[in-house]
């Protein structure tokens, strides 16, 4: 079970909200320093699967290991800021009272990173995702498009070692999309991430696995 | 399901058990629990004495009565106040919430001073206060503000695409009464239950104009005889019709509460002819005017000259002191513990919250009494300033607990797990997401609560240890030799006191609020 090269192992995992099934006995693994897409039409359960890798659901049956470490299993959880992950949500879930900046140094000291690598970071993660200038900003003044950029820039901003993305690139134009995965690929080819991205579009993703949900759940490489 | 939890994650939220089972329940319990056995012997006693049902069925008429005065005065203007421009709605918002603000004995010193015997009008009009008549004109006029509220909330969801499709066929006053007045009607109707509830538990006025009612009883019984079975028994039982009639109105209304959940609620004013805005407007001054205004005015006038307000601070610094001292530690106790609830999440807690207010308070102050008066430590707390916190506390509690718990079950989850998943402890995502975002929430519950403990007579005044009296208990001794310039005058720096918290939150609320959601 405790493979430490396998990044992320879900095994029998099974989830039911009342009497409504979403997950049942879904099972992959992926490789420290892979790209996994998962795919499949809206309400297959995507979100409520990333969900439970980040400890932000409980499950029913199954197990989760992350890194080799059991985090998740019926009656026991570990709780998401003990997990190493990053994550961004498809409902953007931004502070309404922090500006743009604010966000990335909120979570970067959570990590406790001294002043000038936070300053770097931050500047280098606005960069990325196109926000220099907006640093000062709060959601409510930030359009769609950049409120999604500065989801990623939190998530990317901390260099967790898993990234769980829910639809992160649905409301970016191409050369945005291209440019924030390019940054994304880089990190999981130097072997620093393993991500984990839920997305309806995997024709830009060129992922190393992709997982199906539907009525079935399995990954294919 | 259990899950992996540090030391903090275990013991604080047995820390806030125990203090809210401290303030709330332990007196709660010892008001509706007193000797073994003799509880037993009170409930039969006292269900089978004619005179319970006597005392019951007044204060039943008594509330039934104002419930319904209240949402006759309030509701019009609930529905007047949308169409009126924002600006001129706030300060008459502002001004129509003033006799809520002001403490509820007050507003009686006032409407007697206003058209009662020896009254400023009292050669116009004088209305004979000492009856049922006189208790259920007050208490409407003290109480209307709910039923408005209530209205003016669910009127501003109403899409006013509805009734300007209904305009297409008909007159504006038949698409009004057809459409915008029943879509409001759930909502107007549960104001005026609130307003049921809260007359039914009403002590001080029915008392100041000696009108016998059931909560009035309690507290003669009990300051006469001592009787704490009896005053146990007598708070049971209205423990029991308070919550009968909670229930039946929860689940009746409930049904209908949704039909407006999910529109948005409108700022602008809605299009109307110049004559309906200037009926609207008219109506909302008249109702400010003769509820509040006036009477506060009668207070002023008798106050004067300005030597008796000076005698009056003077001969009452001490209680006042105490006032401010006592209603700024429940409001930011109170606050506290109410936010520390909503944080912990206990399923069933804001209705042992809400039991402490519904024995009502001279009940509450029963049980207090019995808690509290022993020797050490408790000893030390019932002989000083802090039981009239603690009482203050145990009484009001509810209103933000439940405050806080609903507000905080709305704010967005993910906002949290946002700063879960990247790592940010359970500390300070309490201190760095949820308090921020709940700031002005807390604040508007503070200068509420603040308000509620500056009136807070019911319970205080059977706690109130020597030496440590506030200005409602001074004021509510002092107004059974009837009215008087220091009366009034005390009565005005009272509902100053009153009117700046409450105001000076409404302020920070609005502040706040722009800061956090811009
Ligand atoms: N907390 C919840 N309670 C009840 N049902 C839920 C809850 N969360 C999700 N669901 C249901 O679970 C199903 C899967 O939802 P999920 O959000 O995981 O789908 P998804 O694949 O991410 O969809 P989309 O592509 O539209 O984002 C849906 O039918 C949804 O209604
Ligand atoms: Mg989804």
């Amino acid at each position: 079970m405790g493979d430490s090269l396998l990044a992320v192992e879900v095994e029998g995992l099974a989830k039911s909200f009342g009497p409504k099934r979403i997950l049942h006995e879904v099972r992959f693994s992926v490789p420290a320093g892979k790209l996994m897409a998962i795919t499949g039409p809206s309400g297959s359960g995507k979100t409520t699967l990333l969900r439970a890798v980040a400890g932000l659901e409980p499950i029913d049956a199954g197990h989760i290991h992350i890194g080799g470490r059991s985090v998740s299993r019926p009656g026991f959880r570990v709780p998401p800021e003990k997990r190493g992950i990053a994550m961004t949500f498809q409902e953007g879930a931004l502070w309404p009272h922090m500006t743009a900046e604010k966000h990335l140094r909120f979570v970067l000291r959570a990590h406790r990173l001294s002043v000038p690598e936070t300053e770097t970071r931050i500047r280098h993660v606005l960069e990325v995702v196109d926000l220099a200038d907006r640093g000062t900003a709060r959601p409510h003044e930030l359009s769609g498009g950049e409120q999604q950029r500065l989801g990623i820039a939190r998530a990317l901003c901390v260099d967790a070692p898993l990234l769980l993305m829910d639809e992160p690139f649905a409301h970016l134009d191409e050369a945005r999309t291209v440019r924030i995965l390019t940054e994304i690929k880089e990190r999981v080819c130097a072997g620093r991430s393993t991500v984990l991205l839920a997305t309806h579009n995997e024709t830009l993703l060129d992922a190393d696995l992709v997982s199906r949900m539907g009525n079935a759940c399995g990954n294919e490489s | 399901m259990t899950e992996t939890r540090g030391f903090g994650a275990v013991f604080f939220p047995l820390g806030v058990l125990a203090t809210f089972s401290i303030i709330v329940i332990a007196p709660l319990a010892a008001a509706c629990w007193p000797e073994e056995g003799s509880l037993w012997n009170a409930l039969p006693t006292l269900i089978g004495s004619g005179s319970t049902w006597k005392l019951m069925g007044s204060s039943l008429i008594i509330a039934t009565g104002a419930s319904l005065g209240a949402t006759l005065l309030g509701a019009p203007a609930g529905h007047a106040l949308r169409y009126v421009s924002p600006r001129v709605r706030g300060i008459l918002l502002a001004g129509l919430f003033i006799p809520m603000a002001a403490p509820a004995h007050v507003m009686a010193v006032a409407w007697i001073e206003l058209v009662g015997h020896g009254g400023l009008l009292a050669s116009w009009i004088e209305i004979p206060f000492y009856n049922r008549a006189g208790v259920i004109f007050v208490l409407s006029c003290v109480y209307f503000p709910i039923p408005l509220f209530a209205t003016l909330a669910a009127s501003r969801r109403i899409p006013p695409a509805l009734e300007e499709a209904a305009r297409l066929h008909t007159g504006w006053i038949r698409a009004f009464l057809g459409v915008t007045v029943p879509l409001a009607a759930t909502s107007t109707l549960a104001g005026g239950i609130c307003v049921l509830l809260l007359t039914l538990l009403s002590f001080s006025i029915p008392s100041l104009f000696q009108v016998p009612v059931y909560t009035s009883e309690i507290y003669e019984r009990f300051s006469a005889t001592h009787d704490a079975a009896g005053a146990a028994a007598a708070g049971l039982c209205l423990l029991a019709f308070v919550s009968l009639i909670a229930t039946i109105a929860v689940r009746r209304l409930r049904r209908h509460m949704g039909q407006l959940q999910h529109t948005p609620a409108c700022m602008e004013p809605r299009q109307a002819s110049r004559g309906a805005i200037c009926l609207a407007s008219t109506y909302c001054l008249a109702l400010w005017a003769f509820t509040t205004m006036l009477p506060l005015l009668a207070v002023a006038v008798r106050a004067l000259p300005p030597a008796a307000c000076v005698a009056a601070w003077r001969t009452a610094r001490g209680e006042i002191m105490c006032s401010l001292a006592v209603s700024v530690s429940v409001a930011t106790g109170g606050i506290v513990l109410a936010f520390l609830l909503a944080r912990i999440r206990g399923g069933m807690l804001p209705l042992l919250s809400a039991a402490a207010f519904c024995v009502s308070g001279p009940v509450l102050g029963v049980g207090l009494i019995r808690f509290w008066n022993h020797d050490g430590l408790r000893g030390m707390v019932y002989d000083g300033l802090a039981i009239l916190v603690v009482a203050g506390m145990a009484r009001h509690l509810v209103f933000p607990h439940l405050g806080l718990s609903i507000a905080s079950s709305q704010l967005p989850a993910c906002l949290e797990e946002a700063a879960a998943v990247h790592g940010v402890s359970k500390w300070r995502r309490t201190l760095c997401v949820v308090l921020p975002l709940l700031a002005p929430t807390l604040v508007l519950w503070w200068s509420l609560l603040f308000m509620l403990a500056w009136g807070e007579l019911d319970a205080s005044v059977l706690v109130a240890p020597p030496g440590w009296t506030p200005v409602s208990v001074r004021l509510f001794s002092l107004m059974h030799y009837g009215p008087s310039s220091m009366v009034a005058a005390l009565s005005l720096v009272s509902t100053l006191f009153a009117l700046g918290g409450a105001g000076g939150g409404f302020l920070a609320y609005r502040l706040l609020r722009r800061q956090v959601y811009g």
